[in-house]
């Protein structure tokens, strides 16, 4: 076949004609092949259309590949745990090779983990690996999330695959839980202990959810093998489905792409799926494996024979989860400590708003927000084009808003760490946070708005008058200026203008043209979605008139002939 | 397509426009890449060099991986266990990053990076093809007779709405009913302060002033972890004088002994940390801290309650025993708890 000559072929080599032409190869023995299978599935049509698909490229959207291979190595690198692992919690006396906890007593978990680690040759780096790549998965979906946001990519028609990413996320989380909480050493069991503590919280039916989910009191002797199924089989197999149906989805719609000289919302332009994108990709896959790999390798990571089995009188000072619970010990420790009793019962706000209230409200939000958004702008189009972030100061704001509260409730949870690694008094880290909790996002959500408009105005400036070019004219009068020259049409085009956010919604007229109060601006419920819309959409620069009047207008042509004269 | 814009373009013989009518099995290209490894066959060569040398590196990686694999057994010692993780480890990372780089280098260098365009066609179907689907949906439904025959819809409503149940009933067992069983701990009239760690009972003038030992009602080998898990009791000696007893627990201390639950009331987390300077116990989890000589008054963090107290004294035998349980359930509050 034509590939092992790629430098000779003539397509390759800049011609006349201006270089690469497809040729018209095609092989019998690939034909024959083909027809094999399409006389069975008839798919010669979905491969030729298929095969042909357009993939726009960007960095920012690799970030799904990086979870969807992530999900792979785990996948690969669980399974390999799963021969070794053993989810008992019958106490056995260890006698493995790590000699410091040898003759220890600990559960069946804790010593296979211990056997794995130590007795498997490759054991520790895959366990390793698989923490890693957990990890991995983890942070790239919350980037890839990220990036759908604040490119607008959740909104019609691509609202099913949000909710889809948005389940995956949550599931991720209890998964990371799940399996973090197998090894059942110092750490992760503190881990279950808090888990237990919160599930008591729950007003009405705690303790009975508690009981049952643990199998009785903590820590409950069916907690670990029933974690294991949940954390091998049971998410896995929905987070399996879901990305399929995640990744068709995505392949049906098409990729979303930034705006550019010939992208139109009507259009792909990119590199065709097969063989480039598909080769890169490919790649990209073992490239991500191989960060894992070193990772895994050279990098240490959950050293549970560092923290011994799991014993409930005791616990490790700085005890940390991963960061994707990492928030929500940070909540648990922010929070003042309020409790109520009434009639007879109890009710631990301080633990049951912090870790079921907070974090309930908190992803709600998450999931409903391109249903709100399209509620507030009424807007029922169909959108394929990116949003520059900046084109929507209302949308990044509220995103940024998010995001420092992840950051402060994430930082929260480590305020051990940070008092004592900056030497501050551990009481006056929580006031910190707690202060910041209230007073930092709206001044983020202010501050971001704010460079969004500049960020605007500096696109429409320069998209109008184009850049500086350092040359200074004397004008007949007298006058020096300063000549600009005008951007390529492509960088214009990258700028989004045409997509940005105009102004806010319409309000509907509160009086029509007979003097009667129109019944929608009444209604509660629209006066809500104005205000909303009023708060994150207005003011817009694009509202405002560029502000030529005539005078002006004639000045600039005379400047125009005498600086293009003097070319 | 007419345009034609080039990007690292190193002939101007790629300025020109190629006929439109080529590539009519590929989606039309818009945009010509034209890399020095088009323009010059030696630099294409020496990229494939490159390309090769990454997969002849990947594998150099996997002979690597599997020499030592045989080379290092983890279980000789634990020097070996992190040598032989490390070679793993970075072996096998070499073999991954010897094949991605590799494809990535191929793509990027040798094959061709044209932009192309493709139309999206829009998802929606067409005003007479949903007419005919909802017509479809409609029939079907009016065949089954659902609309017209409300018993069926009633009594098939109520068979499904009770099919939610035995699923809900089945998960009964998952676990006991939490009855009083939160509420009880194993201290008992009686019960001798055993060290935790020995499990010998714990003497009058075995904890130094301002000491403190973590005890239990049975050997821990004798407990349930579900009973073991309740269990932990902080005894401290605070300095003479110092403790201020809680009304009505006067008795419950013993020569400035006391004798409290380690088991946090915010979500559970043993209270790990005491403080000797100024005899506060901090739990490492979220920080609630209590004061001792308060009676474990909370002064931060998130904890609402007191550690729950151990009334004790001292036997015959100068060994340390609690006079009664505690009068409250220790660890976490619930909605029961009161």
């Amino acid at each position: 076949m034509s590939f092992t000559t790629r430098g000779a072929r003539p397509t390759n080599a800049p011609t006349a004609s201006g270089g690469v032409t497809a040729p018209r190869a095609t092989s019998p023995n690939v034909k024959k092949a083909l027809s094999e299978i399409d006389e069975r599935f008839g798919s010669a049509g979905f491969l030729k259309r298929n095969l042909n698909k357009v993939f726009p490229d960007h960095w920012s959207f690799m970030l799904g590949e990086i979870a969807l291979y992530s999900f792979i190595i785990l996948l690969l690198t669980g399974t390999f745990l799963t021969f070794f692992f053993r989810p008992g919690e019958n106490e056995v006396i260890y006698q493995g090779s790590y000699v410091p906890l040898q003759g220890v007593q600990m559960t069946e978990a804790f010593e296979s983990t211990l056997r794995l680690s130590f007795d498997v040759r490759g054991g520790l780096l895959i366990r390793q690996i698989h923490h890693w790549a957990a990890l991995l998965f983890m942070a790239a979906i919350i980037c890839h999330m990220c990036r759908i946001f604040f490119t607008g990519a959740f909104r019609k028609p691509r609202e099913t695959n949000w909710l889809i990413g948005f389940t995956l996320m949550t599931l991720g989380i209890f998964e990371g839980f799940c399996g973090y909480s197998l090894p059942d050493d110092l750490l992760s069991g503190t881990g279950l202990r808090i888990a237990y503590g919160v599930a008591e919280s729950i007003p009405i039916v705690g303790s009975y959810v508690a009981m049952f989910t643990f199998g009785g009191q903590f820590p409950g002797p069916d907690l670990i093998p029933r974690l294991y199924v949940v954390h091998i089989l049971l998410i896995p197999g929905i987070l399996l489905a879901l990305i399929t149906a995640h990744m068709l989805i995505m392949w049906h719609q098409k990729h979303t792409q930034w705006p550019d000289t010939h992208r139109t919302n009507e259009n792909v332009v990119g590199a065709p799926f097969y063989p480039a994108f598909m080769a890169k990709t490919g790649g990209f896959f073992f490239a991500v494996f191989a960060a894992c790999a070193f990772l895994g390798g050279v990098v240490q990571i959950n050293p549970v024979w560092l923290y011994g089995p799991y014993n409930p009188a005791q616990v490790g000072a700085g005890s940390q989860p991963d960061f994707y619970i990492g928030w929500l010990e940070g909540t648990l420790r922010m929070m003042p400590n309020f409790e109520s009793n009434f009639l007879g019962h109890t009710i631990s706000w301080n633990v049951f708003i912090p870790a079921v209230v907070a974090p309930g409200v908190f992803f709600t939000l998450i999931a409903i927000y391109p249903a709100l958004e399209a509620w507030i702008t009424k807007d029922r189009a169909l959108h394929n084009i990116c949003d520059r972030p900046r084109n929507k100061p209302g949308r990044t704001a509220f995103g940024a808003t998010m995001i420092a509260y992840f950051a402060i409730m994430l930082l929260a949870g480590g305020n051990d760490l940070i008092a004592d690694h900056f030497h501050i008094s551990l009481y006056a880290t929580t006031w910190i946070f707690r202060i910041s909790f209230v007073v930092v996002p709206p001044i983020v959500f202010w501050a971001t708005r704010r460079v969004c408009l500049g960020l605007q105005r500096k696109d429409l400036h320069s998209a109008e008058h184009g850049y500086e070019t350092g040359r200074i004219v004397m004008l007949p009068h007298g006058e020096f200026i300063e000549v600009e020259a005008a951007l390529p049409p492509q960088q214009i085009a990258r700028m989004g203008l045409e997509y940005r956010q105009r102004s806010a919604p319409e309000l509907p007229p509160a009086v029509d043209e007979h003097g009667v109060r129109s019944p929608a601006s009444n209604s509660p419920i629209e006066k809500v979605r104005n205000a909303l819309g009023g708060f994150i959409y207005e003011p817009d620069v694009g509202i405002e008139p560029t502000g030529h009047d005539e005078e002006s207008e004639r000045e600039q042509q005379e400047r125009a002939q005498i600086t293009s004269g003097t070319d | 397509m007419s345009e034609q814009i080039e990007k690292h373009s190193t002939t101007a013989a790629g300025a020109v426009a190629p006929p439109a009518e080529e590539e009519t099995v590929r989606p039309p290209v818009i945009e010509r890449v034209i890399r020095p490894q088009d323009a010059d066959p030696r630099r294409a060569k020496r990229s494939e060099r490159i390309i090769a040398l990454f997969f002849l590196l990947s594998a150099l990686g996997t002979i690597g991986f599997i020499a030592s694999y045989v080379a290092y057994h983890p279980s000789t010692s634990t020097g070996d266990a992190q040598t032989s993780n490390i070679l793993l480890g970075v072996s096998l990372g070499v073999t991954l990053a010897g094949l991605g780089l590799g494809i990535i280098g191929w793509v990027r260098w040798l094959m061709p990076a044209h932009e192309t365009i493709q139309e999206r066609h829009g998802l929606a179907s067409s005003e007479e093809d949903l007419d005919e689907a909802a017509q479809v949906v409609m029939t079907g439904l009016q065949e089954t007779g659902l609309p017209r025959r409300s018993l069926l819809k009633r009594s098939l409503g109520l068979s499904l709405g009770l099919l939610a149940l035995p699923p809900l009933v089945v998960l009964r067992d998952l676990g006991p009913l939490p009855e009083k069983k939160l509420r009880t701990t194993l201290w008992e009239k009686g019960s001798v302060l055993l060290n935790a760690e020995s499990g010998e009972p714990v003497k009058l003038g075995d904890i130094e002033i301002g000491g403190f030992t973590t005890v239990v009602p049975k050997p821990v080998e004798q407990m349930t972890p579900e009973e073991y898990a309740k269990a932990p009791v902080l005894l401290i000696r605070l300095e003479p004088g110092l403790n201020k007893p809680f009304p009505g627990r006067e008795n419950w201390a013993y020569q400035d002994h006391v004798a409290y639950s380690k088991i946090c009331t915010h979500v559970g987390c043993p209270v790990g940390l005491y403080q000797k300077q100024n005899h506060k116990l901090l739990c490492p989890c979220h920080q609630s801290t209590f004061l001792v000589p308060d009676a474990c008054r909370v002064v931060f963090g998130p904890a609402a309650r007191r550690l729950p107290q151990l009334p004790i004294t001292v036997n015959s035998d100068g060994e340390f025993v609690a006079t009664a349980g505690f009068d409250e359930p220790v660890g976490p509050s619930f909605w029961e708890r009161g």
